[in-house]
C-alpha cells in the first residue's frame, strides 16, 4: 500500500511542487496580469492530460483490459515563457516582456510607490509529469479512468477524476486496412494550497475535454503504428490571494480573485509505435501541439 | 528484418526529436528585486545630512539564493518622497551611495533646488553614468559574499511651511540576480 502511495505521489510531483511556489509567487499579481502569467500552466494541464490516451485503435469485441503508466515531457517554447504585461497608465518605462509561470526573466516598472517588479517563473524549458489509467473494453467499445482522490499531503490537496470513452469504427466495416477509432476524453484535476497564510491561498481547477480520430496498423502482432488528430479545450479556474505590495490597485488589494484561464491548446497530431511482448506493451509517441510532448508508456494489456 | 528496422527507425526518430527539443529542463532565473535605503530626517535646522544603509543580506531573494547565484547587476535606481511637511525646499541636493568602507563614492546625484513635495507619488528616476554602473556592477562582483551600501541624503537652506518640518523618503536601487538552477 505504502508502494502505491509513493507512485500516487510521484504522478503529481511536479504539480504539487510547481503550484505551491506559484502559489506564493501570484499573489503580487492583480487579476489582469495574472491571467497572463499563468495561462502557460493551463495550456500545459491541458496538453498533458490528453496525451496518452491511446496506443492502438483496435479494440476487442470481446472483453479487454488494460492498465497503463504514462511518462511525459512536455517542451515549453519560448512563446510560452513570456507574456506582455499591463501595468497601470502612470508608471515610468515601458516594459516589453515579462517571464510566465514557466518563463525565467522578470520584468519591473517604476510606479508611484517605488519599483514594481513581476515575480519570475519557474525557469523551466521542459515539463515532466506522469500519470497512470485503467480501461476495460466490450463489444469493440473502451471506457478509460484516471482517479485520485482528493487528498491532502501536507499544504497541499490534490485530486483527479478523467475517463474516456472509445469506439473503434473500423470494427464496422469488414476487411478495412487500419483499425480506426474515436475517442472522446474529460479530464478534472483540483489542486488547493493553503497553509494557514491567507497570501498563499491558491486554489487550481482544471476542466479538459477532448476529442480525436486515430488510427493504428499491426505489424507482425509485435509492433503498433499508430496516429491521431485531435481537438481539445482547457480551462482553468484560480483562485488567489491579491496583495498588491505597491498599492498600485487598492480596489483590488488584500482579498481573493477567481479568474479563469482558457489554455492555449486546441489541435494536436499524434504519431507512435509501440511494441507488444505477451501481456505487456511499451509505446512512445510525440504529440505535435503548442507545447511538444513525448510519451513513453508501459502498459499490461489483457 | 525490414519491420524490425521500421521500429528502430521509429526509435531512433523518437530519442533524436527528444534530446534535440530540450534534455535539460531547467534555466537559469533572473530576479529583479530592489534595495532600499530610506532616509528619516526632522527638525528646524536648515541643513539636512541623513545617513542610510542597507545590505544584500536583508534581501529575501538574495539570502534563499545566496548559494546558488551566479551575478548581480545594477539595472536602475530612483528617488521617491514618502511624506513630507508642506512646502518642504531646499537647495543643493546631494544623494551619495558608498561601498560599506564609507569613502569610496559609488555614485552622486545632485540637483540645484528640491521641492519634497514634487518626488511623492512622481519618483524621481536617477540616471547613472556608465561609469558609475559597471563601478556598481564591479562592487557586486562574488555575490556570494554580501556587500552594504551607506548612502546619504543632503539638503541646505532648507524651509518648509512650519518651523518644524520632517521628511521620510527612499532611494531605490533596482538590482538582477542571476540565480543558476
Amino acid at each position: 500500500m505504502k508502494k502505491i502511495s509513493m507512485i500516487l505521489l510521484f504522478v503529481f510531483f511536479i504539480s504539487v511542487l510547481s503550484y505551491s511556489q506559484i502559489g506564493v509567487k501570484i499573489s503580487s499579481l492583480p487579476p489582469d496580469e495574472v491571467v497572463g502569467y499563468v495561462k502557460p500552466a493551463s495550456t500545459w494541464f491541458g496538453t498533458v492530460f490528453n496525451s496518452g490516451t491511446y496506443y492502438d485503435a483496435d479494440v476487442p469485441e470481446i472483453f479487454g483490459f488494460k492498465f497503463n503508466v504514462i511518462g511525459m515531457w512536455s517542451i515549453v517554447p519560448d512563446d510560452q515563457k513570456t507574456f506582455k504585461p499591463n501595468p497601470p497608465n502612470n508608471v515610468t518605462g515601458d516594459i516589453d516582456q515579462t517571464a510566465t509561470v514557466f518563463g525565467n526573466q522578470s520584468g519591473y516598472f517604476l510606479s508611484n510607490n517605488g519599483f514594481f517588479t513581476y515575480p519570475a517563473g519557474l525557469a523551466l524549458n521542459a515539463v515532466p509529469s506522469a500519470m497512470y489509467q485503467v480501461a476495460g473494453s466490450l463489444f469493440n467499445t473502451e471506457l478509460m479512468l484516471r482517479l485520485y482522490p482528493n487528498s491532502k499531503h501536507e499544504d497541499v490537496k490534490v485530486g483527479l477524476f478523467g475517463f474516456g470513452i472509445k469506439h473503434d469504427i473500423s470494427s464496422h466495416i469488414p476487411l478495412f486496412p487500419v483499425d480506426i477509432s474515436v475517442q472522446l476524453l474529460y479530464n478534472h484535476f483540483e489542486l488547493e494550497h493553503d497553509n494557514g497564510d491567507v497570501e498563499d491561498f491558491t486554489v487550481v481547477k482544471s476542466n479538459n475535454i477532448a476529442f480525436n480520430v486515430h488510427a493504428s496498423k499491426s505489424l507482425a502482432s509485435i509492433f503498433i503504428a499508430y496516429s491521431g488528430l485531435q481537438y481539445e479545450s482547457t480551462s482553468m479556474d484560480l483562485e488567489y490571494y491579491f496583495e498588491d505590495p505597491n498599492e498600485l490597485y487598492p480596489d483590488l488589494a488584500n482579498k481573493n480573485h477567481k479568474v479563469k484561464i482558457d489554455g492555449d491548446n486546441h489541435f494536436r497530431f499524434t504519431l507512435g509505435g509501440a511494441l507488444k511482448l505477451g501481456y505487456f506493451v511499451m509505446n512512445a509517441d510525440v504529440n505535435l501541439t503548442k507545447l511538444t510532448t513525448f510519451t513513453l508508456g508501459l502498459s499490461l494489456d489483457i | 528484418m525490414k519491420k524490425f528496422n521500421k521500429i528502430i527507425l521509429s526509435v531512433f526518430i523518437f530519442i533524436t526529436l527528444l534530446f534535440n527539443y530540450s534534455c535539460d529542463p531547467f534555466d537559469d532565473i533572473f530576479l529583479t528585486t530592489p534595495l532600499k535605503l530610506e532616509f528619516n530626517a526632522s527638525g528646524s535646522s536648515s541643513q539636512i545630512l541623513v545617513p542610510a544603509t542597507v545590505c544584500l543580506d536583508s534581501l529575501e531573494d538574495y539570502q534563499d539564493n545566496k548559494d546558488n547565484l551566479e551575478e548581480i547587476l545594477y539595472l536602475s535606481s530612483a528617488y521617491i518622497t514618502l511624506s513630507a511637511t508642506t512646502g518642504l525646499q531646499g537647495d543643493n541636493l546631494v544623494l551619495t551611495v558608498y561601498k560599506e568602507d564609507l569613502t569610496t563614492i559609488l555614485f552622486q546625484y545632485t540637483q540645484g533646488h528640491f521641492v519634497a513635495n514634487d518626488y511623492k507619488d512622481h519618483p524621481l528616476e536617477l540616471i547613472l553614468t556608465e561609469q558609475e554602473k559597471a563601478g556598481i556592477n564591479n562592487y557586486l562582483k562574488n555575490p556570494q559574499v554580501s556587500k552594504c551600501f551607506y548612502a546619504t541624503f543632503e539638503l541646505s537652506n532648507v524651509t518648509s511651511a512650519s518651523q518644524n518640518y520632517f521628511l521620510n523618503s527612499r532611494m531605490e536601487f533596482l538590482t538582477k540576480l542571476k540565480i543558476k538552477p
